[in-house]
């Protein structure tokens, strides 16, 4: 092969013959399947890995759905019950379980008592969401109450009477709202 | 590719295996070069991720090939470069490849690039070889644009002053050669006319 005289071109004519002869070169076919066979571990270990952190979140995501749902409830049981009438110009709180309440029971019934006042607040209610304002038992610090009891004597749930109207009937209906 | 991708890595291995193979080739030598390869693309699989704003994606493969490559060789075999007027010493002008087949300067050329100090040989594999441009060899290399351009000149000074040794060398073998067949022929014609 003839090559240019000019010796800087001479030398740029040499470099381009090394370069075109050795365009063809490159690393053998063990080096691509060793590193093929690497990219192919990388991404098994990466879909295992995808799915346990898929099943992490999930199982976060149903652990903080099931706190917020049982928050829920509970905040929902710690509100004082709704208040409805009962007749005879009477309005009473839903019943509030008392400790036996996930006993079974049958022929129960339904004792009125009048109990300290005092005893709203371990269930939650205030003086104002029941008051029984015309009522001697009232001015001395009691309250009507409705207990349920088993057959077994065993106390189940309790509501509380106020009287329809006056203040009393207002006060419970401007708790619920 | 990182995300276990085959097809990517596929266009990336034959975009790039090439030149990375061919820089180690010529810089560390054949036995190294597959190893270089190799252990260049499990960086690139495994190791720091590539960030596009520090450079181009060959200058960052490159840049790896080196690391490796540095540490295959010793610290003696890093020749320092040489000094400004040893070079310009060597840059003389010889028609040094006049002559020779293809095969002959293909040889002679990657003799007299192995016989390069490191420095040199590198930003000629890199510029000249591979036909990176001068910021990005600069960034493999980590030194400034303008050494690699200085250092490259030097690199052409040197392989012509290699080659023209190797050209006076071929030139006196060829010489040798010649006289040598005359001396066979002269005998040949002595024998013949003492038999006759």
């Amino acid at each position: 092969m003839q090559i240019e005289k000019d010796p800087v071109g001479s030398l740029a004519e040499a470099l381009k013959v090394v370069r075109e002869d050795a365009a063809a070169l490159g690393a053998s076919d063990d080096v691509e399947a060793r590193l093929r066979a690497e990219v192919r571990i990388i991404g098994r270990t990466r879909a295992r890995r995808v799915a346990v952190l898929s099943l992490a979140a999930a199982a976060v995501l149903a652990v903080a759905g099931a706190v917020t749902v049982r928050r829920a409830v509970v905040e929902r049981s710690d509100a004082p019950p709704a208040a409805s009438e009962t007749g005879g110009g009477e309005v009473a709180t839903a019943f509030f379980p008392l400790d036996y309440s996930g006993m079974p029971v049958s022929n129960a019934q339904l004792v009125r008592l009048e109990v300290p006042r005092a005893a709203l607040a371990s269930f939650g209610l205030t003086s104002i969401d029941v008051r029984d304002g015309g009522s001697a038992a009232a001015v001395g610090g009691t309250v009507q109450a409705d207990v349920l009891v088993g057959e077994d004597g065993v106390a189940r749930a309790v509501r509380f009477i106020g009287r329809i109207g006056g203040d009393d009937h207002r006060l419970v209906q401007e708790r619920e709202r | 590719m990182r995300r276990g991708d085959g097809e990517a890595f596929a266009r990336l291995y034959a975009a790039y295996q090439g030149p990375i193979y061919r820089y180690a080739l010529h810089t560390c030598g054949a036995a190294a070069a597959d190893d270089v390869v190799q252990e260049t693309f499990l960086v690139l699989l495994r190791g720091e991720r590539f960030d596009p704003r520090r450079g181009t994606l060959a200058g960052y493969l490159f840049g790896i090939a080196r690391h490796h490559i540095l540490k295959r060789i010793s610290a003696a075999q890093r020749e320092l470069p040489m000094a400004d007027e040893v070079v310009e010493a060597l840059a003389v002008d010889e028609e040094v490849l006049d002559g020779m087949s293809r095969a002959e300067v293909v040889q002679a050329m990657r003799a007299a690039i192995q016989a390069l100090p490191l420095v040199y040989r590198e930003i000629v594999t890199l510029c000249e070889l591979e036909e990176l441009d001068y910021a990005t060899a600069a960034a493999v290399v980590q030194c400034p644009i303008g050494t690699v351009r200085s250092r490259l000149h030097r690199a052409k000074a040197m392989l012509v002053k290699t080659l023209g040794r190797t050209g006076q060398e071929r030139q006196e073998g060829r010489e040798r050669q010649t006289g040598q067949v005359s001396q066979v022929g002269s005998a040949v014609r002595a024998a013949r006319v003492r038999r006759s």
